[in-house]
């Protein structure tokens, strides 16, 4: 038989059971704790690490691998399957599923969607000169320079993670309440451990596949409409450059799963109520149909190089939301800041003076 | 002989005129000796300043003394019997409280005492200005007196001083000058005073005198004012400045996919919230000081006059 020893929660040292609370007791700092709750709080106190959410990438799932020989691998029940050159797709004899043969074995990688461009060049430049105006710490020299040439009309590859997910998380909360007496102010602090589980569904959380795009860019001309998303068709790349993804999509599953665990997390922190500090203690998360698509969508880039350094501006090629980072006139902000700061010293000194000076 | 004659008419005729001479310089003496003690008298028809005659005065019978403060030998606006004050505080206190007489007319004095017999230290201030030990003629004044062993402490008004120096004025002084005593920086405290003498003398020659209805505000220094405001100033500069700058780039990394989150898909399984263990703090109350006079609480003022305990 093992024996458990219960640590105290709050001060750590061993608690012994107390026959008459019918509770563990703790003799260093009085407090008296119920089974369930110290299980509660082991369970909690365990270093589970993040569980791994699962992916199934749709179309290679049923696009089987071509061997040396010939053959196809199944990707269902890796059985090899002869079919003739000119196979498209067939059915596992083995296992029954649908198998793709023709995308992978011609090398070929088409999107599952994409999104045409909605904002025209001419636009974009608008919104880049808008984006300019009023900024007193733009360089001047840089706001006459011939970056707009640089345009570009770019359809950039992004991995689309849908999945259905159910998150299961831990958060450690404090309660306070406070009271006085004739000689002394007291704060009561109450610590909680709240359990919370729930269930939600993601569509469509997009990861840049490209190296070439800042993730700080790409992220900040989010969200996309999918209301306009289309399938494929190449017919909308005329005039655009389009590069394939450069980053695979394993490699994309840990910014998409670090950004469902925060949304879980939000989901589930917003149920706890009535707390004054609420802190994530456990987070797991398991997905279902994880699913992951691959997608181009419109960026306007424009980009430039300024003092040795590269400034990239990016429009969301469906909206029209502006991103980027201009460069800062050092002069003009210390000019600013100094011309400020003499010219406010001076008004309220003046008005200090006349009204705490002993002048009026 | 006609010669002679003529010179004993005249010593005949010049003794009269010699021993009402000797009258009149006798009689002359008494009138300037009780001059010099009643001169004050005048303050007499101030009202609260005048001592009726007949009335005893416990703290005149007490010293047993001619003078209640030894007169200066030439002239004086500060008496510090207590020494309290070094040779240089006194002369610049002396100097400063000189200047205001010179401008104002007003007699502004310090007097310090180890003991002034106990009684009302008011009353005592009045005898002490009556007695004018300090050199200086004057009808108008004010009094700042502390005696050590009693920690008591008074101003005093005399004549037009009264109008400088009303209720407020006192009330207000004293807030000032007695938590320097209390903190026994006595020339601070007597510098304090000489200082706002000078401010409530200004504004009662202005035609405005302190009062509550134009409360005196102590002036904060110059390079306070210069100092608070370049910080402020700097900060809310810097809070533009910043601000502009941060403008400048708009690229935001997002943590979050809420927006991915299908709508009406999220929904609780599980959900329990279970009590662990509290603790508790406690911290001293602050102690309502009932000794405390700020506010003036442990002031008592008359017509002419406020004292208190510092």
């Amino acid at each position: 038989m093992d024996f458990v020893e219960y640590k105290c929660p709050c001060c750590g040292a061993a608690l012994k059971f107390s026959s008459g609370a019918q509770k563990l007791k703790c003799d260093s700092c009085g407090n008296k704790y119920d089974l369930e709750a110290l299980e509660a709080w082991r369970e909690a106190e365990k270093d589970a690490p993040e569980s791994e959410l699962h992916w199934e990438y749709q179309k290679e799932a049923q696009c089987a691998k071509r061997t040396e020989e010939g053959k196809y691998i199944c990707p269902s029940c890796a059985a090899e399957i002869e079919v003739d050159e000119d196979t498209v797709s067939t059915r596992c004899p083995y296992c029954d599923n649908v198998v793709v043969i023709k995308a992978t074995a011609s090398g070929e990688f088409e999107p599952d969607f994409m999104i045409p461009f909605q904002v025209e060049a001419g636009d974009a430049r608008q919104r880049l000169e808008s984006f300019c105006k009023g900024k007193r710490l733009l360089p001047r020299d840089f706001k006459n320079r011939s970056y707009l040439k640089n345009l570009k009309g770019y359809y950039v590859p992004y991995w689309l993670f849908d999945c259905d997910a159910r998150a299961d998380m831990s958060f450690r909360t404090t309660r306070t309440r406070a009271w006085s007496d004739s000689e002394y102010d007291y704060v009561e602090t109450s610590y909680y451990l709240v359990h919370r589980c729930g269930e939600m569904s993601f569509y469509h959380v997009p990861v840049d596949g490209s190296t070439q795009m800042e993730d700080a860019t790409t992220e900040s001309i989010e969200p996309f409409d999918y209301g306009g998303l289309k399938a494929f068709n190449p017919a909308y790349l005329a005039g655009y450059e389009t590069d394939k993804y450069d980053v695979e999509a394993e490699k994309a599953e840990a910014r998409a799963k670090e950004r469902l665990y925060n949304t879980a997390e939000a989901a589930l922190r917003s149920t706890v109520v009535g707390y004054e500090s609420v802190v994530a203690k456990r987070r797991q998360m398991d997905a279902k149909s994880g699913k992951i698509s691959y997608a181009l969508f419109p960026v306007w880039l424009f980009e430039t190089i300024y003092n040795k350094k590269k400034y990239q501006f990016a429009i969301n090629g469906q909206t029209g939301k502006m991103v980027g980072e201009l460069p800062v006139d050092k002069g003009a902000y210390w000019k600013y800041l100094c011309g400020f700061t003499a010219l406010g010293t001076a008004v309220c000194s003046l008005i200090g003076i006349l009204l705490f000076g002993g002048v009026l | 002989m006609e010669r002679m004659e003529w010179r004993r008419s005249l010593l005949y005729a010049a003794r009269p005129v010699v021993l009402g001479g000797l009258i009149a310089l006798v009689l002359c003496l008494t009138v300037n000796f009780q001059g010099l003690a009643a001169e004050p008298a005048t303050l007499e028809s101030v009202g609260e300043l005048a001592v009726p005659e007949g009335v005893e005065d416990p703290a005149l019978e007490d010293t047993g003394e001619s003078f209640l403060l030894k007169p200066a030998e030439g002239q004086t606006w500060v008496i510090d019997q207590a020494g309290l004050l070094t040779s240089e505080e006194e002369n610049l206190l002396n100097e400063k409280c000189r200047q205001l007489y010179d401008t104002y007319g007003v007699l502004v004095t310090i007097v310090t005492v180890d003991d002034f017999g106990g009684g009302d230290i008011l009353e005592w201030q009045k005898r002490v200005f009556m007695e004018n030990p300090f050199g200086v003629k004057a009808k108008d004044g004010v009094m700042l007196a502390i005696s050590m062993s009693e920690r008591d402490w008074g101003i005093q008004t005399f004549g037009n001083g009264q109008r400088a120096f009303n209720t407020y004025g006192r009330e207000r002084i004293g807030e000032i000058v007695v938590e320097s005593l209390s903190e026994g920086e006595y020339y601070e405290a007597f510098d304090d005073f000489a200082e706002l003498s000078g401010k409530f003398l200004k504004a009662a020659e202005k035609g405005k005198p302190y009062s509550s209805e134009h409360p005196y505000r102590a002036s904060a220094p110059i390079w306070l004012i210069i100092g608070i405001s370049f910080g402020l100033s700097l900060a809310v500069s810097l809070i533009i400045v910043t601000g502009w700058k941060k403008s400048m780039n708009t690229q935001v990394r997002k943590n979050e996919a809420g927006q991915y989150l299908k709508q009406g898909s999220f929904h609780l399984t599980r959900s329990s919230d279970v009590f662990l263990y509290h603790t508790v703090s406690r911290s001293q109350r602050p102690k309502q000081d009932s000794s405390n006079s700020s506010g003036g609480s442990g002031m008592h003022s008359t017509s002419s006059g406020t004292s208190g305990k510092f």
